[in-house]
C-alpha cells in the first residue's frame, strides 16, 4: 500500500481561481478530496506529456479538461491514417501534420484557458534536460525502449515523478515511478530486452481502446500527485488485461543497486540510450542483413529459380492475407525446425511488413545456420501492395 | 497464457517451464541457463527481488508470473521502419 503524497505543486505558485473558473471546475471542486485550494493547484500545474499517441492522446485531453494550466506535448511525429484507430486527439483532417500542432488544437478546443507548449521533436540526451526542468511531473506516453529509459534518468536527476505507461495488444502497464520515494523504472527494469526480441505496435498490433483505458489510469494519477493526499501507484504495479479484464496490482520496490538512484549510482549523467538499448547503427560486427524486393521475388519465381519461401507469421495473420506459395513456419519455432531447411537453396522469410524477418534471419545465424538468408523488403504487404491484382498463388 | 507446473522453488518451476516449452527458453533464460534480467518474475504478486530471488519457496496454491518489459505508447509506424533499415 502507499502512502499519501503531499502535492507537488510549490504553495507560492498557487493563484486564486475566477469567478469563470469556479463554475467551470465546480464538479471537481464539490469534492472535499480537491476543494477551491486544490483545483487552483491544478491550475498552477506544468505536465510534461512525452508522446502525443495512442496514451498521450487521453492524458492530454482529459488533463486539459481537468484544468492543468500548463501541457507540454513532445513528438516529433505527424499523423498517419493508421494512427486515427486510438490516437483520438488527432482527426481525419490532421493526416500529415505534425503530432504536436493537432494536439495543441484539440486540447484548446476543449480549454483555452491552458497554455500548450509544443515540443515537435524528439526527447534525446541533449534536450531532455532542459524541456523536463520546465514541468512539475512527466508523463511517460512513448512507444520505445531508448526514451523510457532516457526519460527516467533525467526525471530521477531532476527529483521528478513519472507516470509511466505502456501498452502492447490487449495488455497494459501502469505505474507512478518516483525515486524520491519509491523505486524508479530502472529498478524495475534494469535491462531492456534485445531489440529482436521487442515486438512494436505496428508489428503486434494493439486493441484501439486500450491506450485510453491505460492514458485515463495515468492522467488520474497526475491529478492525483498534484492534489496531494492521495495514494498514488508509487512502488505498485497496475496490470491491465483487457481481454480477460483482470486488473492486477504487483508489489516493486527500490533496488538499493539501482544504477541511477541506487545508494552508489554508477550513471550520473544521461547516456547514449541508443546504444543502451543495442538499437542503432553500433554493432558493425554483425553481418548485414540481406534483403530481396517484391519484383525480384516474383521474376525468381517467374523464372522457376529454386527458393526456399518461409512465411513466419502466425496463422491469425496468415489467414488475414494468405501467401500460399510458402511454407508456413511460425517465428517461435524456427531454431527448433531448423533441419526442415536446405542450406544450398537460398531462404526467403516473408512476414508482415518486413520487420520480424529481419530477426528471424538473426536467430537462424545465431543457431549456426549456414544456407543464405533473405529477408522479403516490405514483407506480404509490400507484396500486396506490388501485385494487388495477382496475390501469390 | 496460464499453466499448472510443478516446482519448490522459482528457479524448479522455470525449468519445468522450459522443458514443457524449448521454445521459450531463449526468450526467458540466458546462455547460462540463468533468467535473464529483463524478465521479473512475481510470486504472489510481489517482486521476487523483494523475496529471494529465484529461491524463493513456493506452495501448492502460490501464484508465479514472467512478465517481460512492454515498449508500446505512440506506436510509430517509422521506428519500424527505421528498425528494418538496420
Ligand atoms: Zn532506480
Amino acid at each position: 500500500m502507499s502512502e499519501p503524497t503531499a502535492s507537488i505543486i510549490p504553495d507560492d505558485r498557487v493563484q486564486p481561481l475566477s469567478q469563470k473558473e469556479f463554475d467551470r471546475y465546480s464538479r471537481n471542486i464539490l469534492l472535499p478530496e480537491v476543494g477551491v485550494e486544490r483545483q487552483a493547484r491544478i491550475r498552477a500545474a506544468k505536465v510534461l506529456v512525452v508522446g502525443a499517441g495512442g496514451l498521450g492522446a487521453p492524458i492530454a485531453l482529459y488533463l486539459a479538461a481537468a484544468g492543468v494550466g500548463t501541457i507540454g506535448v513532445v513528438d516529433h511525429d505527424v499523423v498517419e491514417e493508421s494512427n486515427l484507430q486510438r490516437q483520438i486527439i488527432h482527426g481525419t483532417r490532421d493526416i500529415g501534420r505534425p503530432k504536436t500542432a493537432s494536439a495543441r488544437d484539440s486540447i484548446r478546443a476543449i480549454n483555452r484557458g491552458v497554455k500548450v507548449v509544443t515540443h515537435q521533436q524528439a526527447l534525446t540526451s541533449e534536450n531532455a534536460l532542459d524541456i523536463i526542468e520546465q514541468y512539475d511531473v512527466v508523463v511517460d506516453g512513448t512507444d520505445n525502449f531508448p526514451t523510457r529509459y532516457l526519460l527516467n534518468d533525467a526525471a530521477v536527476f531532476l527529483g521528478k515523478p513519472v507516470v509511466y505507461g505502456s501498452i502492447y495488444q490487449f495488455d497494459g502497464q501502469v505505474s507512478v515511478f518516483d525515486a524520491r520515494l519509491g523505486p524508479c523504472y530502472r529498478c524495475v527494469n534494469p535491462t531492456p530486452p534485445p531489440p529482436d526480441l521487442v515486438p512494436s505496435c505496428a508489428e503486434g498490433g494493439v486493441l484501439g481502446v486500450l491506450p485510453g483505458l491505460v492514458g485515463t489510469l495515468q492522467a488520474t494519477e497526475v491529478l492525483k500527485l498534484i492534489v496531494g493526499d492521495a495514494e498514488p501507484l508509487i512502488g505498485r504495479l497496475l496490470l491491465v488485461e483487457a481481454w480477460s479484464t483482470h486488473f492486477t496490482e504487483l508489489s516493486i520496490s527500490k533496488n538499493p543497486d539501482c544504477p541511477v538512484c541506487g545508494q552508489q549510482p554508477s550513471i550520473t549523467e544521461l547516456i547514449d540510450y541508443q546504444e543502451f538499448c543495442g538499437v542503432g547503427g553500433h554493432d558493425d560486427q554483425e553481418t548485414p542483413i540481406a534483403s530481396i524486393t517484391a519484383t525480384d521475388l516474383k521474376t525468381r519465381l517467374d523464372a522457376g529459380e529454386p527458393v526456399q519461401l518461409v512465411d513466419i507469421r502466425e496463422p491469425h495473420e496468415r489467414a488475414l492475407s494468405p501467401f500460399p506459395a510458402a511454407h508456413a513456419v511460425p517465428y517461435g519455432q524456427l531454431v527448433r525446425r531448423i533441419d526442415e531447411f536446405d542450406p544450398s537453396v537460398d531462404l526467403i522469410f516473408l512476414c508482415t511488413i518486413g520487420q520480424r524477418s529481419v530477426f528471424a534471419i538473426r536467430a537462424l545465424e545465431r543457431a549456426g545456420y549456414q544456407g543464405a538468408l533473405l529477408n522479403l523488403k516490405g514483407g506480404v504487404a509490400g507484396w500486396n501492395q506490388e501485385f494487388a491484382q495477382q496475390k501469390a498463388g | 497464457m496460464q499453466l499448472t507446473l510443478p516446482g519448490a522453488t522459482v528457479a524448479e518451476l522455470v525449468t519445468a517451464l522450459t522443458d514443457a516449452y524449448p521454445d521459450l527458453a531463449p526468450h526467458i533464460l540466458d546462455d547460462d541457463g540463468a533468467l535473464r534480467s529483463y524478465v521479473n518474475v512475481f510470486v504472489d504478486d510481489t517482486d521476487i527481488r523483494q523475496l529471494d530471488g529465484q529461491a524463493t519457496a513456493l506452495s501448492e496454491s502460490s501464484t508465479v508470473r514472467l512478465l517481460p518489459a512492454i515498449a508500446g505508447g505512440a506506436p510509430d509506424d517509422r521506428e519500424t521502419a527505421r528498425q528494418e533499415a538496420r
